[in-house]
């Protein structure tokens, strides 16, 4: 007896190989991402890449989530295996097979299924996962490693992850068993389009809810700061995206019906061929289709968010690593022989004296400009604006930030977040500001202080305060204030004073090769004697290409789960209404409907039913934006704020996938109305 | 010339692998007159919805000719078939084949509108016509919604809203009750009054006595046929009867 169970199993799942086969492979690929994420999460070879610690944090995350995604969908698309199984539940039960019998059947069907999935699923993760590591391993850098390797404890979770989906698929199937009428799902009368006022209720409903969503969204600040994305504007955006949810399924599920029940009232319009037969099965379509497009939509939103967030921050990687890395690194010499060391080892180590890009000098003096007056005795406080003013020499500015200044003789540059016309000094002379902009560059070597700039060189600028009569010059090196004169001492000190600020010279070095050499380099030249202030962000790029490197990966598997599941539900949608529209169509054919027509209005249906999804998705992943932006900027805070194009472009890129996806689910579709034909 | 004329069509089924063939109709000659109302009984398996599907040309005969007011159909091309079978033929069938995405009125508008009629137009022909066949209360309900008996009688509206040249009606009967199945012949009879032509399909004698002829059909041959004259139709259903008899005694 038990055979016999065992054959029904199987012979289902054989007899509906169109359905069961696409279902298998899309479990065993969602099994083998899923070992292939968590055998990169613990294989060392992972670690020792190049920002391969990050990628091993980030695989790990990606394997929760992807595997929460995945067991969400695996259950979803079981709804679409199981249609119909119902109505051969409920004969087996009349002719006399128990409840209890029909639940082995599906114990034994899931079972195979998930020993079929799992299986597959694990060979292919196997044997992808050599390939993507060394992928990886080229794309990050590292050393490769031809060795093959097998990850038990992988296995061990991705069978324990079909177990728990399975488990679950099966205490659903059980309870619908359980509630089955045989009599019910043996009746064969399908119903019509079904009206009801609150359809258009409904549909308000969801607009409404949209319009708050959206609105929810658009308040989150344009400037999120991390401390404050991170409490109640997270709260929000995940609250604004349940109501997006809900608002989709409401408008998709009732909003659909009701626009097209409007259209069809319109009659010049609607007793058109076309239109006709079109707007009549979408009408009647969109009961059960409209949960499919629904979930499509709310997939495209993820996929189109993910894509534009990933293009967004990898066309801000470049912009960020240029600002926290213009160069390898920077360095003051204070004395002759530092400079001489500086200069010998730089030559042997790159062999290449041009790698020593700038030599800039700097005269660094602390005054104090509040409300336009520079403020006799003035105490420095440290982040007072216009506290800290080192003064800089035209040819300096523009070497670093290739502007010419254009100031005159008796002006000043001055760069400073605030914006001052003029100041008077001490002694009440007013001086004209220009104000000037920053660049990476000059920040790089003089960090985010105020800088005047002084029309002229730096030796003329000493000798105007020497000979105006200015009171008070201190000089400060490192942040540490090691000169503080008044009149009387830069007079008695004139020469020694000249000496100290020739001997500050910033060095600013960049040597060829990869960041990592560039640090190497850094760590080295460093600790020469006579070089002081040494900074180097070469660290902090590797840290975030590793970082950066890892979440394209991640995005990509995530985006390419997406696709899966984007065409899973439009295979599944396509075959069975294919199956359930074969005798519609079969009945106009007799009616006098050409080929010709049925092609024509399986593709405007299908356009219909992508673009829809698509455009809705577009809308919510702009709004969107802020959030995402956000949560860009805490790994990039120079983001460019491009999403709202990248958004299109995803868009764009979305429909033409889903295009082809389309083509290949109408084929299937017009595949299974026209085998009708051949069949009678 | 006759309306429709069947000149030695044969058509034989051969199974995909093994290659056993089936004669499903072996040599079948037959004429329908204009206004006439013919009726081709034969029991199961007999090949008359092959006959009929063949004369309505979505099945080929293998060999053989039907000829439609003097155009053999073999000579429509492929791309004209669709627009030939909606202007010169009207379909009954007996699963009603009303589709359950449009309402009963769009269903009987439904050739009208694949033949390109304006939207005014279209109302100007099927409402008259659905009064007349009493089925206007029901325009606007869905095939779920309404009997069998209704269902039939909107088939019936849907087929001859372009006013074909033949009503092909595939066991019109079949699966109605009795009540619905008086309702749907008398409405057959109207139509044939008001000058429709009309084959009729059918293993039901008391359909079939509704007709003016009767063939029947044996082993893939039209083998004998039956005229009404003056009979009542009680009359002709036991001349039927006595045929079939006759005709499966035969065997």
């Amino acid at each position: 007896m038990r055979n016999v169970y065992f054959k029904i199993a199987v012979n289902a799942i054989s007899k509906k190989r169109i359905v069961y086969i696409p279902y298998i492979f899309s479990t065993a690929i969602m099994g083998m991402v899923l070992y292939i994420l968590i055998s990169l999460s613990l294989d060392q070879d992972t670690s020792a890449m190049f920002g391969g610690q990050a990628l091993a944090i980030l695989s790990k995350i990606g394997s929760i989530v992807f595997f929460l995604l995945s067991m969400i969908f695996n259950i979803y698309i079981s709804f679409f295996v199981t249609r119909g199984r119902n109505k051969e539940y409920a004969v087996l039960n009349v002719l006399g097979m128990e409840k209890k019998h029909l639940l082995k059947i599906i114990f034994i069907e899931n079972i195979i299924l998930s020993i079929a999935g799992s299986v597959i699923g694990i060979v292919g993760g196997v044997v992808f996962y050599k390939l993507i590591q060394l992928s990886l391993i080229k794309y990050m850098g590292g050393e490769i490693n031809y060795r093959l390797t097998f990850s038990f404890i992988a296995v061990l979770i991705v069978l324990a992850s079909y177990a728990a989906v399975y488990a679950i698929i099966s205490v659903i199937q059980i309870i619908m068993l359980y509630v089955l009428k045989p009599v019910e799902y043996m009746k064969s009368g399908s119903k019509g389009e079904k009206k009801g006022k609150l359809y258009l209720f409904f549909a308000i409903l969801g607009v409404a809810i949209l319009v708050v969503a959206y609105k929810l969204e658009s308040s989150i600040p344009p400037d999120l700061r991390i401390r404050t994305f991170m409490g109640d504007t997270t709260k929000k955006f995940v609250f604004a995206s349940i109501l997006i949810v809900v608002a989709t399924y409401l408008i998709f599920v009732f909003g659909s019906v009701a626009v097209l029940s409007s259209i069809k009232k319109f009659k010049w319009f609607f007793y058109r061929k076309l239109n006709f037969i079109n707007l009549s099965t979408l009408a009647y379509r969109m009961r059960r289709s409209a949960i499919g497009l629904g979930t499509i939509c709310i997939l495209s939103t993820l996929a189109i968010i993910l894509t534009a967030a990933l293009l967004t921050f990898i066309t801000s990687a470049d912009d960020y690593l240029a600002t926290i890395v213009p160069e390898s690194f920077t360095l003051e010499v204070t004395d002759d022989e530092g400079a001489e060391t500086l200069m010998t080892y730089l030559d042997d180590y790159t062999n290449n004296s041009s790698s020593t890009q700038g030599v800039y000098d700097a005269l660094p003096l602390l005054i104090r400009i509040q409300a336009g007056r520079i403020i006799e005795n003035a105490t420095v406080k440290q982040g007072d604006d216009l506290d800290m003013v080192y003064i800089i020499d035209e040819a300096s500015y523009s070497s670093l930030t290739e502007i010419d200044p254009d100031i005159d003789n008796n002006e000043f540059g001055l760069i400073a977040k605030d914006k001052i016309k003029s100041f008077h000094d001490m002694d009440g002379m007013e001086h004209k500001l220009v104000n000037l902009d920053s660049s990476p560059k000059l920040e790089s070597v003089y960090g985010s202080v105020n800088l005047l700039v002084y029309p002229g060189d730096i030796d003329m600028l000493l000798d105007y305060y020497l000979s105006n009569d200015v009171r008070y010059v201190s000089v400060i090196k490192g942040g540490d204030t090691v000169l503080w004169a008044d009149k009387e001492r830069i007079e008695s000190e004139k020469e020694s004073f000249r000496e100290e600020f020739k001997r500050t010279t910033i060095y600013i070095v960049d040597v060829d090769g990869t960041y990592e050499a560039q640090y190497r380099a850094y760590l080295e030249v460093s600790g020469i004697v006579g070089i002081s202030n040494t900074h180097s962000s070469t660290g902090e790029a590797m840290e975030f290409i590793g970082l950066y490197k890892g979440l394209t990966f991640l995005c990509t598997i995530i985006l390419f789960l997406f696709i899966i599941m984007v065409s899973v539900t439009l295979y599944y949608k396509n075959l069975f209404e294919g199956i359930e529209d074969a005798s519609n169509y079969e009945v106009m054919r007799k009616l006098g409907m050409d080929d010709k027509l049925i092609n024509r209005t399986v593709y405007i249906q299908m356009t219909f039913s992508l673009i829809l999804p698509i455009a809705l998705a577009a809308f919510h992943a702009l709004f969107s934006e802020r959030y995402v932006i956000g949560v860009i900027k805490t790994v990039n805070p120079y983001v460019q704020r491009s999403f709202q194009y990248l958004t299109v472009f995803s868009t764009i890129l979305a429909i033409v996938l889903y295009f082809f996806i389309g083509i290949l689910a109408s084929r299937t579709y017009i595949k299974i109305v026209k085998g009708q034909k051949k069949d009678d | 010339m006759s309306l429709l004329e069947v000149k030695n069509v044969r058509k034989i089924y051969s199974t995909r692998f093994s290659g056993n063939k089936v004669v499903a109709l072996s040599d079948v000659n037959m004429t329908v007159e204009e206004g006439e109302f013919v009726a081709i009984m034969g029991e199961s398996g007999s090949g008359k919805t092959t006959l009929l599907n063949i004369i309505a040309a979505m099945d080929d005969a293998t060999s053989g000719d039907i000829f439609l007011n003097g155009t053999n159909i073999k000579d429509i091309k492929e791309h004209k078939l669709a627009e030939f079978r909606r202007r010169e033929f009207g379909f009954v069938f007996q699963e009603f084949n009303l589709l359950d995405t449009f309402s009963i009125g769009d269903n009987i508008r439904l050739p009208l509108v694949l033949d390109d009629h304006k939207s005014k137009e279209i109302d100007d022909i099927v409402i008259p016509l659905a009064g007349k066949l009493g089925i206007k209360e029901i325009l606007d309900k869905y095939p779920y919604e309404v009997s069998g008996g209704e269902k039939q009688r909107a088939a019936c509206c849907r087929a001859v809203v372009m006013k074909p040249k033949l009503l092909l009606a595939d066991e019109p009967t079949g699966s109605l009750d009795s009540k619905s199945t008086g309702e749907v012949l008398h409405l057959l009879e109207e139509l044939h009054a008001s000058g429709q032509t009309i084959l009729l399909v059918t293993h039901s004698v008391k359909a079939a006595s509704h007709a003016s002829r009767v063939l029947f059909i044996k082993d893939g041959e039209v083998y004998h046929q039956l005229y009404r004259g003056d009979l009542s139709n009680h009359e002709f259903y036991n001349r039927i009867s006595d045929s079939l008899q006759v005709l499966l005694g035969g065997r």
